[in-house]
This record gives C-alpha cells, sequence and structure tokens, in this order.
C-alpha cells in the first residue's frame, strides 16, 4: 500500500479497492474526513484517466490564476520558454521593482514543473536572482509565462507499461554557461 | 461562520481563562474565501479563523514548524507505478486537519471576533493549533 501525504490532502493506493477502503474507515475513527473516490484533482493538479487507463495530469487552472496575478491574461503565446542565445546576468539593467511578485511568481513557476517539466531549465535560471532581480530577470519570466500560454492545455500523460525500467542519462556542456564558466550538467532518470 | 466555530468548540481547541500577568495574548480574525471547483465554477464560502501567527516569538511561544509535505517527483513515480498496474486511487481530505494537533506551547489568543462570550476579559488558552500559527502545519 502506498500512502502520498501533503498536511491533508492524502491519496492512498494499493492493489484492490477493499484494502483501500479498510484503511479509510480506520482513519475516520480518528478523524473527520471526506472521501473524494477516484483521484481527479489534488493539489491544484488535475488528473483525468483515458479511456484505456491512462492518467493525464494538468494545472490548466494554476497557470490560469498565474497569469491574473501576473496580469499577463491576454499574453501572446510563445514557441520557446526561453531565447536560445540568452545570458542572463547577475546585473545590466534596473532592479525590479516588485520583488516580492517576482519570488511569487518564480515560486509558483517551480510548482508547475511537475506537469510541464520542459520549463525546468529556464524556470532553474531565473530562480537564481530571487534575491535581487532585475528588469531582465522579469522579461526572462514573462517569457516562460507567454510560452505557458500557448501550451495551457498541455499537461503529462503517464502511460501504461507492461514493465517499468529505470532509464538514467547524464550531459555535461563543457563551457557554455557564460556566466559563471561552470559546466552546467544535467541528469536525467526516468520510470518508462 | 458559524460552522467553523462549531468545530473548534467540537474540538476542544481553547478554553477560556483569565490572562495571567505578564502574558501577552495574540489576536486573531476570520479569512473569508471563495473555494472553486477545478473547472473554475463556484463550490462554497468558507470561513477560517486565523491566529496572528506573525506576532508569535521563536522559542518561546514555537520552536519547530516543520510540515509533512510528498515531493512532486515522488507523486509522479507513485502515480506511474499506479496506472502502470491498474491499481485503484484513492483521494481523501482531512476536514480541518490543523485542528489535530496538541499544543506543546502554553498560548493565550484573544476571543474571535463577533462571536465573543458575555465576558470580554477571558482570553482562549488554546489546546489545539489554529490556522497563522507557525507551528500549525506540524501539530
Amino acid at each position: 500500500m502506498m500512502v502520498l501525504i501533503y498536511v491533508d490532502d492524502i491519496i492512498i493506493t494499493r492493489t484492490s479497492t477493499s484494502h483501500i477502503q479498510a484503511l479509510i474507515s480506520c482513519l475516520r475513527q480518528h478523524f473527520a474526513l471526506k472521501d473524494m473516490g477516484r483521484l481527479y484533482y489534488f493539489l491544484g493538479i488535475k488528473a483525468s484517466w483515458t479511456t484505456n487507463g491512462d492518467l493525464h495530469l494538468s494545472q490548466t487552472k494554476y497557470i490560469k490564476d498565474l497569469f491574473n496575478k501576473s496580469n499577463m491574461s491576454s499574453a501572446r503565446p510563445q514557441l520557446s520558454p526561453m531565447i536560445s542565445s540568452t545570458r542572463i546576468a547577475q546585473d545590466g539593467s534596473t532592479t525590479f521593482s516588485d520583488t516580492s511578485l517576482y519570488r511569487s511568481i518564480v515560486g509558483s513557476l517551480q510548482y508547475l514543473i511537475l506537469t510541464c517539466p520542459e520549463i525546468s531549465y529556464s524556470v532553474n535560471k531565473v530562480c537564481q536572482f530571487m534575491y535581487n532581480p532585475q528588469e531582465h530577470h522579469w522579461k526572462s519570466v514573462k517569457r516562460i509565462l507567454r510560452y505557458l500560454a500557448g501550451t495551457i492545455h498541455h499537461g503529462l500523460l503517464l502511460r501504461k507499461s507492461p514493465h517499468l525500467h529505470i532509464q538514467a542519462f547524464a550531459n555535461a556542456n563543457w563551457g557554455l554557461d557564460l556566466m559563471t564558466k561552470n559546466p552546467p550538467q544535467a541528469t536525467q532518470f526516468t520510470l518508462e | 461562520m458559524q460552522d467553523e466555530y462549531n468545530a473548534l468548540i467540537e474540538n476542544n481547541t481553547w478554553s477560556l481563562t483569565e490572562l495571567p500577568k505578564g502574558a501577552t495574548p495574540i489576536g486573531c480574525k476570520w479569512i473569508f474565501k471563495i473555494k472553486y471547483n477545478a473547472d473554475g465554477t463556484f463550490q462554497r464560502h468558507k470561513a477560517h479563523l486565523v491566529a496572528k501567527g506573525f506576532h508569535q516569538q521563536h522559542g518561546f511561544d514555537y520552536s519547530e514548524t516543520f510540515s509533512p509535505v510528498v515531493k512532486p517527483s515522488i507523486i509522479s513515480i507513485v502515480l506511474t507505478v499506479v496506472v502502470s498496474n491498474n491499481w485503484p486511487v484513492h483521494l481523501i481530505d482531512i476536514n480541518n486537519a490543523f485542528l489535530y494537533g496538541d499544543l506543546k506551547e502554553t498560548v493565550f489568543m484573544l476571543q474571535p471576533p463577533g462571536l465573543e462570550s458575555a465576558i470580554h476579559s477571558l482570553v482562549c488558552k488554546l489546546n489545539k493549533a489554529i490556522y497563522g500559527f507557525k507551528q500549525a502545519p506540524c501539530s
């Protein structure tokens, strides 16, 4: 049995429904709880089941809320989350006026990586300037938001696979990070 | 608001006492929120009594602030296993989750505005954590 706990949201899974029901009735003796049935919406993530049993996770509403918060509701969609030649430097322009907005938006973007893993690199970049964001860092954040405007209905599809394999990929790209001269490295593990 | 208040009372969240000399009570207020469904449609109104936790002092009113959260990557891994094995998944939601933890420290709070008892000078000595407390997520 697996139980995922996120403060007061709990996901329970096991091979049979009767075992799950047994745990829920046991918990019910100690807490007032609501059995929401089959997983459909948790932690701001919408979970939809396809007819053949695959699971599609999306954060459409979360992205919409993010647009409202940053006044970007009518943003023009972009095809990529970052300009490929971007060199996000430490300094170079004036300090961004609303530091807490920057932190709040970037924090929300980090949470979005769950269903939009393709933005993780760009989000990681803008995260590095949380303590002193500048105007051009905010531009990069807006670029990510514009990208999301075009992919708002996309999500992560978890597909059935008869054998689960763990695969690992590693990539070291020497000398391309112009800011620190440290090699950006990537390691990726996938479970398929 | 009355629902939330009843839940707090039923839970034995606090007991009314005289404020001992030298103790400072922390304030509280009601927060009203509209809850929405996943598709953005209206679900219900919700009232929360929150304590002004920012008045608490570390080491005095609270010491630990840790709460159990699951890592996003674990969510993906578990759901992948679930989908591949066709397991059933259930979602449950604990009502008033924060009100279950017993409070180790002694904290006094002013009575909730609008629902004071007849004697206004009394304060609430908290037995359980409520929303807004620094230590609430870990109780």
